[in-house]
This record gives C-alpha cells, sequence and structure tokens, in this order.
C-alpha cells in the first residue's frame, strides 16, 4: 500500500468510525470495526479488543479472528499478557520479537508463538484516568510498528474511547453499562451464529467467523443482525462466496 | 399466546378498566402467601448473599410442587434485591407476552399497562437484548421517550426503574423488572448484585424450562463463566445443526448431556466444537 492510498484508508476509517458514534450507536459494532480497521491498515496479522465491565473485570470484545481471539481469552484465563500491562499501567505494551524469550509473559508468549505470532502491540482504550480496555495487534513475524503507525493506531482507538464514553454525559453509568451488558450478550449470540455455520457449512471456527463478518460486510449490516438470523433461521445467510484459507479478507 | 406447561397464570384482559384492578391469581397468591406474610420489606442494602439466594433457589427447584417454581423464584429473588418490587414478565415475541410474576400492585400495573400500549422500558430490554436502567422515571427526559406511558402511570409511585432481559445470546425469555419509590440509581455494589442474581435466574428458568419439555432434568447449575463461555455458546450453534433444534433446545441438550456424563458444560462444550463427541438427534423429544 503505498503512502497516499495508506492516508486515503486512514481518514475513512476515521470516518467511519466516527459515523458510528454518531448513528446508532452500538458498542460491539464499533470494537468489531475497529480491529477490522487495525489489521487492514497496519503491517500486522491479527487484533484482538479486551473491555472493562462495570465491575473492571476483562472481557473479550472483539477480534480480527479465532487465533486472535483464542489469545486475548489466554491472556485472560492465565492473567497475564501485554492487554492487561496495558490496561494496568494505561501505556502502550510491545514486544517486537516474541522469538527472543525476554520472558515477561512466560505463558503468554508460548501461546502466542504456537498461535503463529512472533510480535505484539497492545494500546490502551482510555481517557485521562481511566482505562476501559485494550486493543492489541498481532504479527506473525518479529516486527515493530513505526511511530507513524504507532500514533495511528493509538488515535483510531481513542476515537473509539470517546465513543464509548462520551455516551456517559448523557446517561451517566446507565447507558455504559446498558452498552457492555448488551456487548457481553452481543458477544454470546455471534459465538452462537459460529456454532451453526460451523456445523452447517463443515468450517471450522475461523472460516465461520469470517462468513458471517463478509456477509455483514456485503449485505451492510451489522455483525449481531447476521448472527441473530444465520441462529433463529438455522441456514447460512444467502451469500455465494465462502471463505477460503487463501482469498484475502 | 405461548403458555409453559403446568404454569397457571392470570391472563390479562387489556382494557384501561382493568388497571385500577387488583391483580389476583392463584399463582401469586399463593406467592404472596407462602412468602411475604412475616417477611421484612425489602429494603436497599449494598449488603449481599447470593449463596444464601442460591441456595433459596435450589431449594424451589427440588420442591415436588413445581408448577409455581418460576413465580416463587422470582418472590426469592425480589425479597433479595434492593428494590421495593419485582415482575418477571415471559415475552413470547414482540406481541406475545405473559406476567409470569409481581410482587406487588404498582409493579404489576406498570407491566400491565406497558403490554397495553406496546411501549416501555421492559419491552425495549426484551427488544434490544440490553438492560434499560431509569433512575428516575419521572425525570423530564422521560416525558419524550415514552409520553403516553408516562400520562397512563402518572399516579404510580414509580422512582427508579431498571430493566434487565434474561437470556443468553439468541434465546430471549423474559425481562425481569425492579423498581424502586425514590428515584435513585444503582449504586455499583446494587448493579454487580442484581447482574449475578439475574445469572442466577436465568439459570434457574432455562433449568425449569427445559425439564418442563423433557430435555433435562432439574438442577442443572450454570456459572456465570459458563454462561459468557464462548466454547458453550459454539456448541450449542452446532447442536442446532446437528440436532435440528431451536437454540433454546440445543442449550438444554448439551445441559443434559453434561449432567448425564457427569462432565462440566465447558468441558463436553470443548468436545462438540473439536467434534470429539457428537450428539445424537433424539426423536423422542424434539418436536
Amino acid at each position: 500500500m503505498d503512502i497516499s492510498d495508506r492516508e486515503n484508508r486512514l481518514a475513512k476509517a476515521f470516518v467511519q468510525l466516527a459515523d458510528t458514534l454518531v448513528s446508532d450507536f452500538d458498542v460491539t459494532d464499533l470494537m468489531q470495526r475497529l480491529v477490522e480497521h487495525c489489521v487492514e491498515l497496519f503491517d500486522v496479522d491479527a487484533a484482538g479488543l479486551l473491555l472493562a465491565d462495570h465491575r473492571g473485570t476483562l472481557h473479550l470484545m472483539a477480534s480480527s479472528s479465532e487465533h486472535a481471539r483464542l489469545l486475548e481469552l489466554f491472556q485472560l484465563q492465565a492473567d497475564e499478557g501485554p492487554s492487561l500491562d496495558c490496561v494496568r499501567d494505561g501505556i502502550q505494551v510491545a514486544v517486537p520479537d516474541l522469538t527472543d524469550g525476554s520472558g515477561l509473559w512466560p505463558r503468554f508468549g508460548q501461546a502466542a508463538l504456537s498461535e503463529g505470532y512472533a510480535a505484539v502491540h497492545a494500546f490502551p482504550l482510555g481517557l485521562r484516568a481511566q482505562i476501559l480496555g485494550a486493543i492489541n495487534l498481532f504479527s506473525a513475524k518479529p516486527s515493530a510498528l513505526s511511530e507513524d503507525d504507532q500514533s495511528a493506531v493509538q488515535a483510531l482507538a481513542d476515537v473509539a474511547t470517546i465513543g464509548v464514553l462520551s455516551e456517559r454525559a448523557a446517561q451517566n453509568r446507565e447507558l455504559l453499562v446498558e452498552q457492555l451488558e448488551g456487548a457481553l450478550n452481543s458477544r454470546v449470540l455471534i459465538e452462537q451464529a459460529k456454532g451453526v455455520l460451523a456445523a452447517a457449512a463443515g468450517l471450522d471456527m475461523e472460516d465461520a467467523f469470517t462468513l458471517l463478518r463478509r456477509t455483514a460486510r456485503s449485505s451492510n449490516r451489522r455483525l449481531v443482525e447476521v448472527a441473530r438470523e444465520v441462529v433463529h433461521e438455522r441456514r447460512l445467510p444467502s451469500v455465494t462466496e465462502r471463505a477460503a484459507p487463501d482469498l484475502p479478507d | 399466546m405461548r403458555r409453559l406447561k403446568g404454569i397457571a397464570c392470570q391472563r390479562y384482559a387489556y382494557s384501561h378498566e382493568d388497571v385500577a384492578e387488583p391483580a389476583t391469581s392463584d399463582v401469586s397468591a399463593v406467592a404472596d402467601s407462602d412468602l411475604w406474610r412475616g417477611m421484612p420489606t425489602p429494603v436497599a442494602t449494598s449488603v449481599t448473599d447470593l449463596a444464601a439466594l442460591r441456595s433459596v433457589i435450589g431449594q424451589i427447584l427440588r420442591d415436588p410442587d413445581s408448577a409455581t417454581a418460576p413465580q416463587r423464584i422470582c418472590a426469592a429473588v425480589a425479597a433479595a434485591l434492593p428494590c421495593d418490587g419485582a415482575a418477571l414478565t415471559l415475552m413470547g415475541s414482540d406481541t406475545e407476552r405473559e406476567l409470569l410474576y409481581s410482587s406487588d400492585q404498582v409493579i404489576d400495573t406498570f407491566e400491565r399497562t406497558q403490554f397495553n400500549l406496546g411501549e416501555g422500558p421492559s419491552l425495549r430490554a426484551f427488544t434490544i437484548s440490553r438492560p434499560v436502567l431509569i433512575p428516575d422515571m419521572t425525570h423530564r427526559s422521560m416525558q419524550t421517550r415514552w409520553p403516553i406511558l408516562q400520562e397512563e402511570i402518572a399516579q404510580l409511585p414509580l422512582g427508579g426503574v431498571f430493566c434487565f432481559p434474561i437470556g443468553l445470546g439468541a434465546i430471549r425469555i423474559d425481562v425481569l423488572t425492579l423498581y424502586r419509590r425514590v428515584p435513585r440509581a444503582l449504586d455499583d455494589a446494587e448493579q454487580a448484585y442484581i447482574f449475578d442474581a439475574r445469572d442466577l435466574l436465568i439459570s434457574a428458568l432455562l433449568d425449569i424450562r427445559a425439564s418442563r419439555t423433557g430435555l433435562s432434568p432439574l438442577g442443572l447449575w450454570l456459572t456465570s463463566e459458563d454462561h459468557r463461555s464462548s466454547q458453550v455458546a459454539q456448541a450449542t450453534g452446532m447442536l442446532i445443526v446437528q440436532l435440528g433444534v431451536p437454540v433454546e433446545n440445543a442449550f438444554a441438550r448439551l445441559r443434559a448431556h453434561a449432567y448425564s456424563e457427569k462432565r462440566d458444560v465447558a468441558e463436553v462444550a470443548d468436545d462438540i466444537v473439536h467434534r470429539r463427541i457428537q450428539l445424537e438427534r433424539d426423536f423422542a423429544t424434539e418436536e
């Protein structure tokens, strides 16, 4: 991607995120778009996002792929990893090369390598003192994001954070709680839909997720809406293209 | 209107004249007499005892008189929550509603008025699958939100109203509506407690429904980790296809299989997702 093409796409990503904030705001949708933009715009292979609920417990809120999802869950279960440090300390956390075994997170490091990732970079979703969560970018090869890229990712994350927090001004804690609870329930629905597609089309969860996302995009609908239809209709959405490992996402 | 097998429910005529009449039914009379006589009025408190609530619910589930179990469970939950009253409404679809339980006349009238008008926070909570939390129903911003409802309920002592959908992903069943007379938001401790109690309620209500349709025996407690578990949800989705059943039945079969194998639901889910096991279609119990 050349510079101007990337700048165009970055600008479009900002516009799209901003649009999401204004009209019919949905936390799940916003976070899903954020991770997908990051994978498209930057030299990374996957992204995951953790968000805290009203009790301060971190939950997986979005991921660009099944691998990323599993790794984010692994952080939660193992209680170690870049996102957790990021949330705790409120700063970016990066390891450009997990293979050098520097051992910041012994278990997470191993898990990441076995999922095929050799570099991670976590960015906080926060505003001033309030940290809501973290977005984690994964690369298959050891690599580091340029300073410009780091600023751009943080800016995208900040837009999303402002979106979530700005709702508080209107209805204070209530709307945030409603949004987060709704998002957690949406997550369950999306996983149910993945299961339906996996069984109906003989796919693994990764491809099932890809199919869901592509259907949402091509029919310009929210992931959650498509997921609900999949579970209730018990069928594949009407789309002719199927997920194949070699097709770009 | 859909009815759960075995539950005796009051049918409500949807007319304005009924609004003033006291709600009576055999079921709520049982709930009232067994549980409210001599019980202290629920007070707002940040002291929580989920273990005690879970124990009470467990006892109700094991009681042979199971026809009124949902109502008695709701009464137990309502008594333990920091609110003045609670109601549980079964939502069949966008237009099917059935009031399973109401703890007093105020909340009863509020729910029935919402059914009548087809609008309100309880209905909205169900439709959007998100809680609707209103610290102050009398606030002027509520005038624009549900203007007709506001007129109809003006005489009710509703301060704070808090509605919670009871369901799991695509499984949407009921709405739990709480109110307090004083317009005050839920504090963090109250909120956390209500969400935990809500999870107990989901587990118990799904339990009862599954056992009533012969899908699984009573008493399959789930933790909220299981409720939120991706693998349990994925396995449920797979069973929808493999067994050819709706989502709620798929979930019940998953739990039943775990129970019969004496294994954790999460473990069984893992096996299903990784295709190590496949449940058999059971033509005897599926419809």
